[in-house]
């Protein structure tokens, strides 16, 4: 199994660079270590983007999120929302919960995080994490949260005067037994709701709505995430206003060559 | 103080270079002209082709990795080419990645075995031209001058114009202004120029295990007085989100800045790290990684580059078909077979991106 004939680890010779071990009889020109250029201490601040998309972000050749929401890009770094939205970026945390599970030997807690992102202008992410510890289950919450960041549509409730405030139409969500329904409101009616979808909405941005919702909303964690997919369901509903850019998506090509396709198959050569 | 049971792994990092990048001093290093172990026997344009465009490819990373066993490895270099071109990479990324293994003897005839006693003879040795542009072997030369050297008629045309060669050919002028118009040549074929410097990965000081259900550890100083209220104790609420990249990412955390990891440091391969994953796609089969072919044995994982190398390569990140990857792997023969007049042996590359998902909430169905 092992090679015990010979040197039992690659020692002063492995590896590469300085490497470990014994100085004396090795190759020349090892190379060498880090700088002392305090390089360690630099390592927290700097972001080193991975991702292409985090490339592209870090030079600033991306300059809204919006851009990435056209194209349906993956975000897989937070330091990317981060970049592109950290001044107005407001974070909450809904609820720590204590989970436990059985083992032989009493209870093992953890503790889950439900942290909601948003920055009251048309953009909210949420974030779930359970984690051993209480801090640590909040930051990867809201990394997460970050990661998650959605962008919500809103509009008018009757005329389209000054900014829009509202939903744009009724829009539900559900998770699990919970439902959550939101519907358009007049001006100055503030969000009726209970608090937990309240915060929710306060943080996208909708000043106006009603609410309504059914199922075992006490369960906190389908609630929130049924208020979440009500929210970014409000982009995804086409609306007579956007009929018009609908037209400029073409026919299928079923549609396009159905005569060449109803043609015999030996007359389709032209 | 060997690593012996902890795994660990050394890291590598970009920085320009404090001393001149040349084969003496055995290098690693990033993009530039290789600086070959064997001076004698170079790399033909011919070995190094794309295999989709056609075209001479371009040092990535050139790392030295002595080993000590066979004796023959004494001296050893991993050379790692790569098309320029990021849309061969679209096309076949096999074959437009293409690695070499490269050893030396403690005893041979190009290098002296120490500074002291340097022989004048061996510097008299036949050392192969290389390619003015890449550092190829330059097998074919100016018709006019019959002074300059190139490997392919790809690289006479860009030293043509953008190295002004048809300006210098069969005219003297001072070797400083050549010099610029060469390296301004090879700023446009090749990688920018660093170093490689290594550093240990630090031990994990905490090690959150929040996704492992291990029995036996428990709190059990405050947890009986934490019990949950209402219904809540058994939900589940799961999220769909790329573990492997959260994973890859925490790991990276400590030292954002590395571009390379280097596995394998221990003669036994139980002892060696595994790869760390970037994504649940694209993994390697056993049938992907061929034994070495000369000597039968296996191929191991010796290093892996990642994704951070592409900050330093002043790629246009614009472009549709830009060079991209998550990770290379690169598999080499667990024994650095030797074989007689071969000098440089293919070794195995795998590529591995990330995966196209993003954040998913589980839409439950109207």
């Amino acid at each position: 199994m092992a090679d015990s004939g010979t040197a039992d680890s690659r020692g002063g010779r492995g590896g590469f660079g300085r490497g470990f071990g014994r100085g004396g009889d090795r190759g020349r020109g090892r190379g060498r270590g880090r700088g002392r250029r305090g390089a360690r201490k630099e390592d927290d601040k700097e972001w080193v983007p991975v991702t292409k998309l985090g490339r592209l972000v870090k030079e600033n050749k991306i300059k809204t999120i919006e851009e990435i929401y056209l194209y349906s890009f993956p975000i897989k770094e937070y330091q990317i929302v981060d970049r592109l939205i950290s001044t107005t970026l407001k974070d909450e945390v809904m609820k720590i919960m204590p989970v436990q599970k059985q083992t032989r030997a009493g209870q093992r807690t953890r503790f889950k995080a439900f942290v909601v992102i948003g920055d009251s202008n048309g953009h909210v992410g949420l974030g779930v994490k359970c984690s051993k510890e209480v801090a640590t289950a909040i930051r990867g919450a809201i990394i997460l949260a970050k990661l998650s960041v959605i962008p919500v549509r809103r509009g008018y409730w009757g005329s389209s005067l000054g900014e829009p405030h509202t939903v744009p139409c009724k829009v539900t969500g559900r998770c699990g037994s919970v439902i959550a329904r939101l519907v358009p409101a007049p001006r100055g009616t503030g969000i009726v709701a209970a608090p937990t979808p309240k915060k929710l909405l306060q943080l996208a941005g909708i000043t106006d709505c009603y609410t309504t919702s059914r199922g075992s909303t006490r369960t906190l964690g389908n609630f929130v995430k049924a208020t979440f997919a009500a929210i970014g369901n409000t982009y995804g509903f086409l609306t007579p206003d956007l009929w018009k850019d609908s037209d400029e998506i073409k026919q299928s090509p079923y549609q396009e060559f159905s005569d060449i396709l109803a043609k015999a198959p030996d007359k389709r050569k032209s | 103080m060997a690593a012996s049971s902890t795994a660990v792994v050394e890291l590598g990092f970009a920085e320009p270079p404090e001393s001149p990048l040349i084969a003496e001093n055995f290098p690693s290093k990033i993009g530039g002209r290789p600086a070959w172990l064997n001076p004698e026997h170079i790399l033909l344009a011919d070995q190094v082709r794309c295999e989709v465009c056609c075209k001479p490819m371009i040092l990535l990373v050139q790392l030295y990795t002595p080993e000590d066993y066979p004796p023959e490895a004494f001296h050893r270099t991993i050379y790692v080419f790569c098309c320029k071109n990021g849309s061969c990479h679209k096309i076949a990324w096999q074959k437009s990645f293409k690695v070499f293994r490269s050893q030396l003897p403690k005893d041979n005839i190009y290098w002296a075995e120490n500074e002291s006693s340097l022989d004048n003879t061996t510097k008299k040795k036949p050392f192969a031209k290389q390619c003015i542009v890449c550092g190829l072997l330059g097998s074919k030369m100016c018709g006019k001058c019959n002074q300059v050297n190139y490997c392919s008629k790809e690289h006479q045309i860009e030293h043509w114009t953008s190295g002004q060669h048809k300006i210098h050919c069969n005219t003297i002028s001072t070797t400083s202004i050549i010099e610029e118009h060469n390296n301004q040549c090879r700023k446009l074929v090749l990688f920018p120029e660093f170093e490689i410097v290594t550093e240990q990965e630090g031990r994990d000081q905490e090690e959150e295990n929040e996704d492992g259900e291990r029995d036996g550890d428990n709190n059990s100083s405050n947890s009986k007085a934490l019990v949950p209220v209402g219904d809540e104790i058994y939900e589940n609420t799961s999220v769909d989100v790329d573990k492997a990249f959260l994973k890859f990412q925490k790991r990276i955390e400590p030292h954002p800045e590395q571009i390379l990891r280097y596995n394998r440091l221990e003669y036994e391969s139980e002892k060696n790290p595994g790869p760390l994953w970037v994504s649940d796609i694209d993994k390697p089969t056993v049938q992907d990684i061929n034994p070495c072919p000369h000597c039968g044995q296996e191929r191991t994982m010796e290093f892996q580059i990642l994704s951070t190398l592409l900050n330093y390569l002043e790629i246009n990140h614009l472009q549709q078909s830009s060079l991209d990857w998550g990770t290379l792997l690169i598999y080499s023969c667990k024994n650095n077979c030797h074989i007689e007049n071969m000098y440089y042996i293919n070794e195995i590359l795998w590529r591995q991106n990330f995966s196209d998902d993003g954040l998913k909430w589980k839409r439950d169905p109207k």
